[in-house]
């Protein structure tokens, strides 16, 4: 299977700082799985998923996004991917329409496909009767879907999600994971990063714990719950790999 | 293009979202220009009585009244001399003004018209005696009485630019008084009618402007108050500018913008563009109002006929200094807090430097060095080459590279302060 993210050698560190973020860190996901990541507060996925996103610049090692050299080609790669941060990433006093139509020209959807995209959007999302309110009126469900679709107007191949459903309602909740699975079963891959690990334990095809800047535990999701021939939970591998003390979920 | 399109729709939808900032932007310099412009009109156009000064007479002589007479004649003083039909005294007077009641009381001691003319007589004689042995010596025992000097009192919270301006006129006058005694004392000297002589003065001045092209145009208020309004307006769109970077750094937006195939250039320039956009906007409307409403309302029109386009010149070049200075404080400002009261301050100190407030000229050599490099101070001259000096393009063009240049300066650093400190 191709490769959508390959990482080699990946070091990195804060300016000020004694320690690397990141310490020859290797990685590659596949074109369409849905990879989580996870890891206690300060173990390196922000810093990694930062560098992916073109936020932070890589001091050593390579990244290749969809076979293109992160450090050559960063404007090129900021076409195919999404990112869908943790906090909301859109503007209170605009509409939710006005929102995606900044966003999705901004990621370069064409003119003449925009409104189609954003009224679809909106569509699945469920919120075709708030599409022309402002956000700052929304709940917090609601601005996480809109949230969502800033990132991915403009269908991209790759998408970066931190914390997609923190704080929401089930409602809310469901309308996310349902859409992002439609997404991934035509192609879409999906990098993704959350504390709620019993949502990621049924959503994500491999996953990854990253700890001091290194991943610790890499693999199919389920190869890594079958312990010694028993299914244990993704929670307690979790705890067991970074030590109960410093569990900070 | 598509994409600076939709930044800038954006911003604009931000901003019209903002309908308390907007209004602030438009309406503060509009009243600010009325107000001003009002208050300076009446005091250059006299109108009456508006500085009440107590004067506490003592005399009973010619020359005590030709100064009231005089003071009176003074269309910006309203002149007291009694109060409740009874005439004012010095101790009545230092009272008012310890209360705070009254401003300003002259003392004019008792007898002082025949102290000072008996001076007079005394001095000319003396001169006389001396050239001219057949006149008889001088009494000189008026030198040995005690002085008497008129008084001005002023309450502690008058200003010094009026108490100047009153000790100056009074100064005036005496001087004036004391000519015509000693030709007073000449003529009955010498029985001969001397009036002639200071019927009209000797060195005579006229106030005249130069422009360009040598016509005579004496300034109006407007003239004087509509570039340092305008600017100090258009300085304004700094809190704003400077506020809406902090509140994106500090949204999520900032991120997500980040993320995007979308260069800060680009960014930067959609920004730039709406903002210009509202300084043009102000300069517009202040313009209407000076040129439209003004006359309306009493006061005089500014004339900007043949001069539009060098002030929109000159306003566009100031608009794009501001918003360098806006987009410098925004990228620094960590918080909406350390952006807002900064940005103002910062205008406010720019604007006393460059002499919106108070002329260069008046200022200490090292203020006015200070006022050269200020831009407000730029756009302030260039305002006033077009509109009192009727310069060409030519002619403001080091104002305007100047005010180019600082707008750059701001935008680098601006930059460089970005791409090193403002890292995710």
């Amino acid at each position: 299977m191709s490769k959508s993210i390959e990482i080699s050698n990946l070091i990195h560190r804060y300016p000020g700082t004694d320690f690397n973020a990141l310490h020859k860190l290797n990685l590659s996901i596949d074109k369409g799985e849905i990879f989580g990541l996870f890891g206690p507060n300060g173990a390196g996925k922000t810093t990694l998923i930062s560098i992916l996103t073109g936020l932070l610049k890589i001091d050593i090692g390579t990244v290749k996004i969809q076979g293109m050299d992160l450090r050559i080609e960063t404007e090129k790669i900021k076409t195919v991917i999404g990112v869908v941060p943790q906090e909301y990433a859109i503007y209170p006093k605009l509409t939710a329409r006005e929102n995606l139509q900044f966003f999705g020209s901004m990621y370069g959807v064409p003119r003449k496909d925009l409104n189609r995209k954003i009224d679809s959007g909106i569509a699945k999302m469920g919120l075709t009767k708030f599409a022309n309110n402002r956000i700052e009126t929304f709940s917090g469900g609601m601005k996480r879907r809109i949230n969502l679709l800033a990132g991915i107007l403009h269908e991209p191949n790759l998408i970066f999600l931190d914390e997609p459903t923190v704080g929401v309602d089930v409602h809310s909740k469901r309308f996310i994971i349902d859409f992002l699975k439609k997404m991934n079963e035509k192609g879409t891959t999906i990098v993704y990063s959350s504390h709620i690990l019993h949502e990621a334990q049924e959503f994500c095809s491999r996953v990854a714990i990253i700890d001091n800047g290194e991943i610790q535990i890499e693999g199919n999701t389920q190869d890594v719950l079958l312990d010694n021939g028993e299914f244990r939970t993704l929670e307690e591998i979790f705890i067991e790999t970074i030590g109960a003390d410093r569990v900070h979920v | 293009m598509f994409k600076i399109y939709h930044a800038i729709l954006k911003e604009l939808r931000l901003l019209r979202r903002d309908l308390l900032g907007v209004a602030i932007i438009f309406l503060m310099p509009i009243v600010l220009i009325i107000t001003i412009t009002f208050i300076q009109d009446s005091i250059e156009n006299n109108v009456e009585g508006t500085l009440p000064v107590l004067i506490a007479n003592g005399d009973d002589g010619d020359l005590s009244k030709t100064i009231i007479n005089n003071l009176k004649d003074n269309n910006q003083l309203k002149i007291i001399t009694e109060l409740e039909n009874e005439r004012l005294t010095q101790e009545v007077g230092v009272n008012l003004l310890k209360l705070g009641q009254q401003k300003i009381l002259i003392v004019i001691p008792e007898d002082f018209s025949n102290y000072i003319q008996n001076k007079t007589d005394a001095h000319i004689n003396r001169l006389l005696s001396e050239v001219m042995p057949d006149i008889e010596e001088a009494d000189l025992s008026i030198f040995e009485q005690e002085t008497k000097e008129v008084f001005i009192f002023f309450d502690p919270a008058v200003g010094s630019n009026v108490r100047n301006a009153l000790k100056n006129a009074i100064d005036n006058m005496i001087s004036k008084l004391e000519t015509q005694a000693i030709y007073k004392t000449f003529e009955n000297e010498f029985e001969a009618d001397f009036s002639y002589i200071t019927e009209e003065p000797l060195i005579q001045f006229q106030e005249k402007s130069i422009t360009t092209n040598h016509e005579n145009i004496t300034p109006n208020a407007v003239q004087h108050n509509l570039p340092a309004w305008t600017l100090f307006a258009i300085f304004f769109i700094v809190i704003p500018l400077s506020i809406n970077i902090v509140k994106e750094k500090n949204q999520g937006t900032y991120i997500r913008l980040k993320t995007l195939p979308f260069s800060s250039f680009e960014f930067i320039i959609s920004k730039i563009l709406v903002y210009l956009f509202v300084c043009m906007v102000q300069f517009y409307v202040m313009l209407l109002v000076s040129v439209y409403l003004f006359p309306i309302i009493g006061l005089p029109a500014l004339e900007i006929e043949g001069r539009f386009f060098l002030l929109s010149v000159v306003a566009l070049f100031s608009g794009l200094a501001a918003i360098g200075f806006g987009v410098l404080i925004g990228t620094i400002s960590k918080t909406h807090e350390q952006a807002a009261p900064f940005g103002a301050t910062s205008v406010v100190i720019l604007a006393a430097v460059g002499g919106l407030w108070f002329p260069v000229y008046a200022m200490p050599e090292t203020m006015q060095m200070i006022a050269r490099i200020s831009p407000m101070n730029w756009g302030l001259e260039g305002f006033y080459d077009v509109l009192l000096r009727e310069s060409n393009l030519l002619q403001l063009s080091p104002y305007l590279l100047l005010l180019f240049a600082f707008f750059l300066l701001n935008m680098t650093i601006a930059l460089i302060y970005e791409k090193k400190f403002n890292q995710i």
